[in-house]
């Protein structure tokens, strides 16, 4: 199997994330120096934060859910569409990161 | 965008810049902003508490709320969502991290109050003595005069208990509700 590297699988993710039921809002989940460089620069990268070292992967993505669901149900299947996301065998950590209880509907 | 010491959420705004991009009806669109959680939160909760502002009588004889309550919420609101610690939401089996940050409990926190007739929260405290212990809540808040304080302060205990403990593993222990000041809604003597 072919594997992918962070910068292809981070917008992969992303758009498996929006796609998840009960998400309302997705953040960057990107170290705040790389969003200084992003708005320095006016660029619009990835929001989901993908490390790779060692042949290993670290993924953090960041949400926003509704006051009506449940977070961690919904935290759940976001953290199985994100290693959906990269359909290779690269063993990874997922982290997500729920930023706000009350998204309005995005 | 001013060079601040104020910056909110890693975005390089602050509140006053916020406050700007709110009034310009959040045109032209700055990415920066609207894909920051914390940014997000701080946003809604200046039109809350604008909704809220506009509610309150400005000239009380007796001034229950001080003229400069709004910025001091918000003052508030910014501490509250800077205090970036995450709380475990739920245990897995493949060592996936659900997390919820400690800003998003505030800001769920102050949404009980809003939603509660006659109280406008103002400072809102959370602890959690220990790892997984259940969280400590302190809130003070104003009541609006003729308002039952005692039927207000049970609401709000149970709101803040009911909200957070729908999420996952999240268990509340103690919730300190303090009333704080009275307010007079508009059209009131």
């Amino acid at each position: 199997m072919t594997t992918i590297s962070a910068a292809e699988l981070a917008p992969r993710i992303d758009l498996a994330v929006t796609a998840v039921e009960g998400v309302r809002e997705c953040y960057s989940a990107r170290p705040v120096v790389a969003r200084a460089f992003e708005h320095v620069t006016d660029a619009e990268g990835s929001l989901a934060a993908v490390d790779e070292t060692s042949g290993s992967r670290a993924i953090t993505v960041c949400i926003g859910v509704s006051p009506d669901e449940d977070a961690a149900l919904v935290a759940a299947t976001v953290a199985t569409a994100v290693r959906g996301a990269g359909g290779d065998d690269v063993p990874s950590s997922v982290r997500v990161r729920v930023a706000r209880l009350v998204a309005p509907p995005s | 965008m001013s060079e601040n010491t104020d910056d909110i959420g890693g975005s390089g705004y602050s509140l006053e810049d916020l406050s700007a991009y709110l009034d310009r009806g959040r045109l032209p669109r700055i990415s920066a902003i609207e894909r920051n959680a914390e940014c997000q939160a701080i946003l809604a909760s200046m039109e809350r508490m604008g909704r809220l502002s506009r509610e309150i009588v400005e000239d009380q004889a007796s001034e229950p709320v001080s003229e400069s309550w709004y910025d001091s919420i918000m003052r508030e609101v910014m501490r509250e969502f800077r205090a970036g610690r995450d709380i475990p939401l739920a245990r897995t089996d493949d060592g996936t991290e659900l997390v919820v940050t400690e800003g998003a409990l505030y800001e769920l926190i102050r949404t009980v109050g809003d939603g509660i007739e006659g109280v406008l929260v103002g400072r809102v405290r959370l602890d959690q003595p220990e790892p997984n212990a259940p969280l400590e809540v302190r809130v003070t808040v104003s009541v609006r005069f003729g308002r039952a304080m005692n039927s207000a302060v049970d609401q709000m205990r149970d709101g803040i208990r009911s909200a957070i403990e729908r999420h996952g593993d999240l268990r509340v222990g103690r919730v300190d509700v303090t009333v704080g000041d009275v307010h007079l809604d508009e059209g009131e003597d």
